[in-house]
């Protein structure tokens, strides 16, 4: 059932990006690709895990506005759901293979 | 920049104000009142109009006689407050977490000349405009106010989208710093008026939106990106940002003295503590947290650590390590709320929040005005005039709520549990009262003209209301040397004078002569025509 649900809102996701790929964008991709993204930089950076936390906090409002701003400046309509699909993809693997800190 | 990517940016800009704007207009108007929470806690609340005692009573035996019954190793924590301007009284706290069941808060008020304990007060007016402010006092039911504080710091990103892309689409952003003509439409003036705010108060509107997203998103974000990184493992998060809280070493252990805390200067600055917080009560691991009030720096509290048993300097831990990351963060909230300039600042804050909130419901007037009187718009002028309606309706009507539960509290007179329920309930009432006002009056020009009459003459009668709930009048007041109070009566009444003068000024009807005026002032296409001498 969970599985089935999960699919339909994934397959809906991509067809609302196709559709209206820069509202969707703003809404649903900036907000996971600001999540996974800085998530995956908080393991990835090599300086200490908590001034990086700390870091990455300040630094989050700004990169989210950063992501709704690509979407409305870019003038191709799919590259910004590209790149923040990418960047939601990797923060995804860096978050399930780069194993938790000490 | 070519025409497409303008276009887009201020399609953007637009989408955001019409969207969300009405939003951001309640966060920013409540913002602007919440920055004087203080001063409002004195006008409410009696027992902040008490007398400073010059050699106040001891606390420890206060604290000692309230605490008797709880077993130490059941306290959670202990917090007091040292009498100060504002809360002229001692102001103590516990969590007690018993062994068979759900934890409980206490609070108590100490009378600092006698000693006695002071009336309880819930919490009411002052809390309900700062937190509906923080967290739109989002229910438990639907998540709780971790959720409401998400949302009102998606306002902050908004804002800050909002902010970027009305720069880059202003392409005349230096001339339009001095502009503003004001025999022009009224469309025209409100365009000039939403980009003189807009340009004048960047630096500052920039600094709340950012500084208001932090805060707000973060402690929804912070927590799923340490969740993130350490697979779920929430201890882990908190030991990583706050340090870990020292275990109680289970020996008791005399507790050194609250009276002995509160004459330990800071080591740098020889200030005196303002409250203090200690943890382990009564254990051998028991632990004080002195806060300070900051010297002139980018600090809510300056803190020192110290054994609660030996008075020992402890090493500061979690966000308190001195580094450039927790620096940073330490000075957000001082920023935000401007807790670092005095009341001179507060002020500042408050015009420059006005000043915000006035651009934002501007920026949606301009789009809707616009849209209704020219080809531009693609929907009904009824539409468009409902549009009207509401931004006036939620506008003038969260104002006149924000006036409306200064009476409320004043006249409440019921269980203080339910105070800020009361208070809540009345909020929304007027709130709604309003908007449906808005769409049964003649139209948006009059709803607005009338409820902002309304709210100038609530403003004027609320320090007549104050001296009488309180039953000592402002002079008294400040004869007693309590300044808040009657500031906020003059605030107040300042405050109502201007709102009815602006009302009297407003015109009724789009193109139709400001009241009191002998010259109509329709200029555009679509505006009622000014009646004809000849006919």
């Amino acid at each position: 059932m969970a599985w089935t649900l999960g699919a339909g809102a994934l397959l809906g996701l991509l067809w609302s990006s196709w559709r209206k790929p820069r509202l969707t964008t703003s809404i649903v991709w900036s907000t996971t690709a600001t999540i996974f993204g800085t998530a995956a930089l908080a393991l990835l950076l090599p300086s200490g895990l908590k001034p990086t936390l700390l870091w990455i906090s300040v630094a989050t409002p700004l990169i989210w506005v950063g992501f709704l701003f690509w979407c409305h400046w870019d003038a191709r309509p799919y590259r910004p759901v590209i790149g923040m699909i990418a960047v939601t993809l990797a923060g995804i693997a860096a978050v399930v293979a780069v194993p938790p800190p000490a | 920049m070519d025409r497409d990517r303008r276009v887009r940016l201020y399609d953007a800009h637009s989408w955001t104000g019409i969207s969300l704007g009405l939003f951001l207009f309640v966060v920013c108007f409540t913002g602007s009142l919440a920055m004087f929470y203080h001063e409002i806690k004195s006008w409410e609340d009696p027992a902040r109009r008490l007398a400073i005692a010059e050699a106040p009573v001891p606390v420890q035996p206060l604290v000692d006689a309230w605490l008797a019954d709880i077993p130490s190793d059941e306290i959670g924590f202990v917090g007091v407050d040292f009498p100060n301007a504002y809360e002229p009284y001692y102001y103590g706290r516990f969590n007690h977490v018993p062994d068979d069941g759900p934890s409980e808060f206490h609070e108590r008020r100490w009378n600092t000349v006698t000693g006695e304990v002071l009336p309880d007060r819930g919490d009411g007016l002052a809390t309900w405009l700062l937190d509906f402010h923080r967290d739109l006092m989002w229910p438990e039911f639907l998540g709780g106010r971790q959720i409401g504080r998400g949302i009102v710091g998606i306002a902050g990103i908004v804002m800050l989208l909002s902010i970027v892309t009305g720069i880059l689409t202003h392409r005349k952003i230096l001339k339009e710093v001095f502009t503003f003509r004001r025999q022009r439409s009224v469309r025209v003036k409100w365009k000039d008026a939403h980009n003189f705010l807009g340009i004048w108060s960047l630096p500052f509107s920039i600094m709340i939106a950012f500084t208001g997203a932090w805060l707000g998103i973060v402690a929804l974000l912070l927590p799923i990106t340490g969740l993130l990184v350490f697979k779920g493992d929430s201890d882990s998060v908190i030991h990583l940002l706050t340090g870990g809280e020292t275990p109680r070493a289970q020996v008791e252990a005399p507790m050194l003295s609250l009276d002995e805390v509160k004459a330990r200067p800071h080591s740098d600055s020889g200030a005196l503590p303002v409250g203090v917080f200690a943890i382990n009560w009564g254990d051998e691991n028991a632990e004080y947290t002195l806060n300070y009030a900051p010297d002139t720096e980018l600090y809510y509290y300056e803190v020192e650590r110290i054994s609660g048993t030996t008075g020992d300097a402890l090493p500061p831990t979690g966000l308190l390590e001195p580094a450039a990351s927790t620096r940073v963060i330490a000075a957000i909230s001082p920023l935000h709320y401007g807790t670092y300039g005095g009341i001179a600042l507060k002020f500042l804050y408050f015009a420059l929040g006005l000043g915000l909130s006035a651009m934002v419901a501007l920026g949606n007037m301009v789009w809707i005005e616009r849209r209704a009187h020219s080809a531009e718009g693609s929907r009904s002028p009824r539409f468009y005039d409902r549009l009207s309606r509401l931004t006036a309706g939620v506008c003038m009507g969260v104002v006149l709520a924000s006036v409306a539960i200064f009476y409320v509290d004043a006249f409440y007179a019921g269980s203080e549990d339910d105070r800020i329920f009361r208070i809540g309930i009345s909020y929304f009432a007027v709130w709604f009262a309003a908007l449906a006002f808005a769409f049964m009056t003649g139209n948006s020009y009059r709803a607005t003209r009338r409820l902002l009459a309304a709210t100038g003459a609530g403003l004027v009668g609320l320090p007549v209301v104050s001296a009488a709930t309180a039953g000592i009048a402002p002079w008294s007041l400040v004869a007693a040397g309590h300044l808040a109070a009657p500031a906020v009566d003059l605030t107040l009444l300042l405050l109502g004078i201007v709102c009815l003068w602006v009302a009297s000024r407003l015109p009724s009807r789009r193109g139709g002569a400001k009241a009191g005026s002998k010259h109509p002032t329709a200029t555009e296409p679509g505006a009622l025509a000014p009646p004809n001498p000849a006919a």
